[in-house]
Parts: structure tokens; sequence; C-alpha cells
């Protein structure tokens, strides 16, 4: 019981208030950054799905190389612009800019997941993606 | 029901080994929580707003009244 007390009170009350409410505008400019710099190197890489031994096969399924870096590309830059604006958004902007990097992220996420035995990029897409998600959720209408 | 179990696990398999549907279905479920949440914070508050003023009002008007009857008894 008095270890749960000091972590609730040190590390735990840390990553909380870390999590709750430090601001977040740092993680949304560092995903906007990744996403529009992939869409970027899929608009430039016309066959990297190729090169790459089948590991993007879920995604080159659906899409080509152009076509998802002009999505990624979108969704990121829209985002930077968002993040970047002078003065704050209008909530269902920050919500739909958070919602279009998480999407690009969960899709990286989950074509790698689909693969058997997953890459090692897995980790660092799936972290990036949960992380995205739960901006979505600690969007709110006052603040950034 | 075991209809609906096996449509219910259709849509399931469709969602997860399709990684764009996925990926959609769950930033389109997150969004829509958090934007229903905010409008559902922003309708308290502006009932509680509301009923913050109906009783500074109504505090006012008993304000009056009673210093309407100290300046009769006065006169």
């Amino acid at each position: 019981m008095k270890l749960l007390q000091h972590f609730r009170e040190g590390t735990g009350g840390r990553l909380r208030r870390i999590l709750l409410e430090a601001p977040w505008s740092s993680y949304d400019l560092l995903s906007a950054l990744i996403v529009s710099g992939i869409g970027l190197y899929l608009w430039l890489n016309a066959e990297m799905f190729q090169h790459i031994g089948g590991v993007y096969q879920q995604m080159a399924d659906v899409a080509t190389e152009r076509q998802w870096g002009i999505l990624f590309m979108g969704c990121g830059g829209f985002a930077l612009i968002i993040t970047l604006w002078c003065v704050a958004p209008r909530f269902l902007w920050r919500l739909s800019a958070r919602m279009a990097t998480a999407f690009c992220l969960l899709v990286l996420a989950g074509n790698n997941l689909l693969n058997f035995p997953p890459p090692l990029s897995t980790v660092t897409y799936l972290l990036l993606a949960l992380w995205s998600v739960w901006g979505i959720l600690r969007t709110q209408a006052s603040g950034r | 029901m075991a209809d609906n179990a096996s449509s219910w696990s259709e849509l399931l398999s469709a969602i997860f080994s399709n990684p764009e549907k996925g990926a959609l279905f769950l930033v389109l479920i997150a969004g829509a929580w958090r934007w229903i949440r905010e409008l559902w914070r922003e309708g308290k508050e502006d009932e509680h707003h509301e009923s913050l003023v109906e009783t500074l009002m109504e505090e006012n008007r008993k304000l009056r009244e009673e210093l309407r009857e100290k300046r009769e008894h006065d006169e």
C-alpha cells in the first residue's frame, strides 16, 4: 500500500501530469513533421514498396507510393499548419489535425503488425500511433 | 444470435486485416467520442452559467426589495 502511494506521489504522478497536463504541441509538431517527411519520401520513391521485401504489401495493395505520399503529405502539412498557426485554431480544426496524423501513423503501425515477425520499426510506429490517439482524446476546447 | 456474432466477427476481421480501415475506424471513434464529450461539457458549463446568473438576479431582486422596505420604514 505504501509502495503504491509512493508511486502515485512520485513517478506515477509525474507520468499523470505529463499525459494529462503538459503541453502537447511539441508532440503535434514532431508527428506532423514525421508524417510529412514519410509522405515526401514515398512521393519521391515511386518503387519503394517493391524494393523493401513485402513489408509494405498491405499498403501496396490499397494504393501506390505516390498516392500514399500525397495523402501523408496532405495530412502532415495540414497538421503542421494547425500546430504552427499563431493563434489557437478552433477546437474542430485542432481535433481533425490530430485525427489526420493519428490515421497515418496507425496505418503504418497496422501495416507492420500484419507482418510476421513484425519489423523493428513496429515499436516506433505503434508508440507514435498510440500517443497520437491519446492526443485526440486529450484535445480540449480551451488551450492547445 | 449466431448470425449476429458472425457478422460482427466478419466486420472486425475486415477492419483488422486492412490497416487503413482499422486506422480510420479507430480515429473516427476517438474523434467522435472527444467531440461529443466536449459538446456535453459545453452544455454543462452553459447550464451552470445560466443558474449562476439566475441566482445573482434573484439575490439582487431580494436586496432591492429589502432596501425599498427599509426606505419606506424610515420615511
